[in-house]
């Protein structure tokens, strides 16, 4: 009965948030995320079709469109980086930079559960190459809000709602497939609920923080060149520097 | 091995998000105290302007030892104590103000350069490193007055240098002894 009502409950809100999407024009501001609710509003309806009248397929149709999610959902990451950094360019080249660097780093992990994969293909490797592909998400995006802190970059509500809300959505996700892949089908019930609840709360989220447009967040262009910013930054550091370096000596 | 990294990042993951909401948050509702804003950049400018005009005078009388030589001569324990307590607090709170002074530039930096479309990946991470290493200093000070306090890192290097030619004449005397 809870999880028929959590189902409905997603479905219900998924619509609403596609609705308010295309209501309020926020489907050109932000493609990738409605494109993503939109893969996700199909796939719930086809799944409760399949867990209604096929549910011995159930397990297979759940992994096979779960794969799908994951790919897509990077897309969500890459629209939070271009909507949020779009203003900023000097930012936008330190994430280009540190993204690349994250991707090198954790794809090298992807090839290897996939390659372990293409002899023996189970329900627990696929786990395994979720997990993996989340933590790519989850290592983007931390790189990105570690930027976004450091320079002060200032997001709109709309976008604020996307990132928190994807933030919990994968974190949570993260866990409960790392303590899937480490128990098996001991935690699978316990973990379907906690994934479920999270789900919910973050449509929630994203249904009250995209109801409405938010105000355009501008920034100021940059009044001199990056080189001249830097020697007088230098200079600053440098001249505090010395004043600490003869406190030490005195 | 993975599983741990995993359940790390996702910790890490909502740490960063509590921060990036609170932050969020703090900023909204305190918009007057934002650093761009023009008036309190000015009203900062001109104290810390008179902080690097009077920081050399005032530094050479909090850490130097004049002062607690000249009391400790009144001999009056109560005196030197209340001293060199009041000296301690004068100068962790000047190292505490560098410190945010540091942080302050580094601010004004990343909100100038943010928008930038030449930055340049190295000359961040050379100032980062500079940075780094200013607080490391300041972190130093700090600790070096809260153990020893302000003058008291004198009287180490006295004794210590003391010491070091307490042992070198006691070496000299006894190669001479040896020798003889």
């Amino acid at each position: 009965m809870v999880a028929l009502f959590l189902w409905l409950a997603g479905i219900v809100l998924e619509g609403a948030l596609l609705y308010r999407g295309w209501k309020s024009s926020r489907y050109s501001k932000f493609p990738l995320f409605y494109s993503y609710i939109g893969l996700v509003f199909v796939q719930s309806i086809l799944l409760y079709i399949v867990g209604t009248y096929y549910p011995r397929s159930y397990a297979d149709a759940y992994w096979a469109l779960e794969f799908v999610d994951v790919f897509v959902g990077c897309g969500v990451v890459l629209e939070i980086y271009k909507v949020g950094l779009q203003e900023f360019p000097g930012a936008a080249r330190l994430a280009r930079n540190a993204l690349l660097l994250v991707f090198l780093l954790t794809v090298g992990r992807v090839f290897l559960t996939a390659q372990e994969g293409s002899h023996k293909w189970s329900t627990m490797m696929t786990i395994q190459l979720e997990r993996d592909m989340r933590f790519i998400e989850i290592a983007a995006l931390l790189t990105l809000l570690v930027l976004f802190l450091c320079y002060a970059i200032p997001i709109s509500r709309n976008l604020r709602g996307i990132l928190f809300g994807y933030g919990i959505f994968l974190g949570v996700n993260i866990l409960n497939l790392t303590l899937m892949r480490r128990f098996g089908a001991d935690v699978q019930a316990v973990a379907s609920y906690v994934q479920s609840f999270t789900y919910i709360f973050v449509l929630g989220v994203w249904t009250v923080l995209l109801w409405s447009p938010s105000p355009h967040m501008g920034s100021d262009t940059a009044a001199k060149g990056y080189e001249e910013m830097l020697e007088e930054t230098n200079s600053r550091l440098g001249e505090t520097r010395s004043v600490v370096r003869g406190a030490l000596r005195l | 091995m993975m599983a741990y990294v995993s359940i790390a990042a996702a910790l890490v993951l909502f740490g960063v998000l509590g921060v990036y909401i609170l932050r969020s948050k703090y900023e909204t509702t305190l918009p007057d105290l934002r650093l761009s804003d023009s008036s309190i950049a000015g009203t900062c400018d001109v104290r810390f302007g008179e902080d690097v005009a009077v920081a050399e005078q005032v530094l050479t009388r909090v850490f130097s030892v004049e002062d607690e030589e000249f009391v400790a001569g009144l001999k009056s324990s109560e005196l030197e104590r209340l001293m060199v307590q009041e000296r301690k607090k004068l100068a962790l709170r000047w190292v505490v103000r560098k410190r945010m002074e540091a942080r302050r530039i580094m601010q004004e930096h990343t909100r100038a350069s943010r928008t930038a479309r030449d930055l340049q990946i190295s000359g961040e991470l050379q100032l980062v490193a500079r940075y780094l290493e200013l607080r490391v200093l300041c972190g130093l000070l700090f600790i070096l007055v809260m153990t020893f306090g302000p003058a008291g890192r004198h009287r180490l290097a006295a004794e210590a240098d003391a010491l070091f030619l307490r042992i070198r004449s006691g070496r000299n005397g006894a190669a001479s002894v040896t020798f003889s």
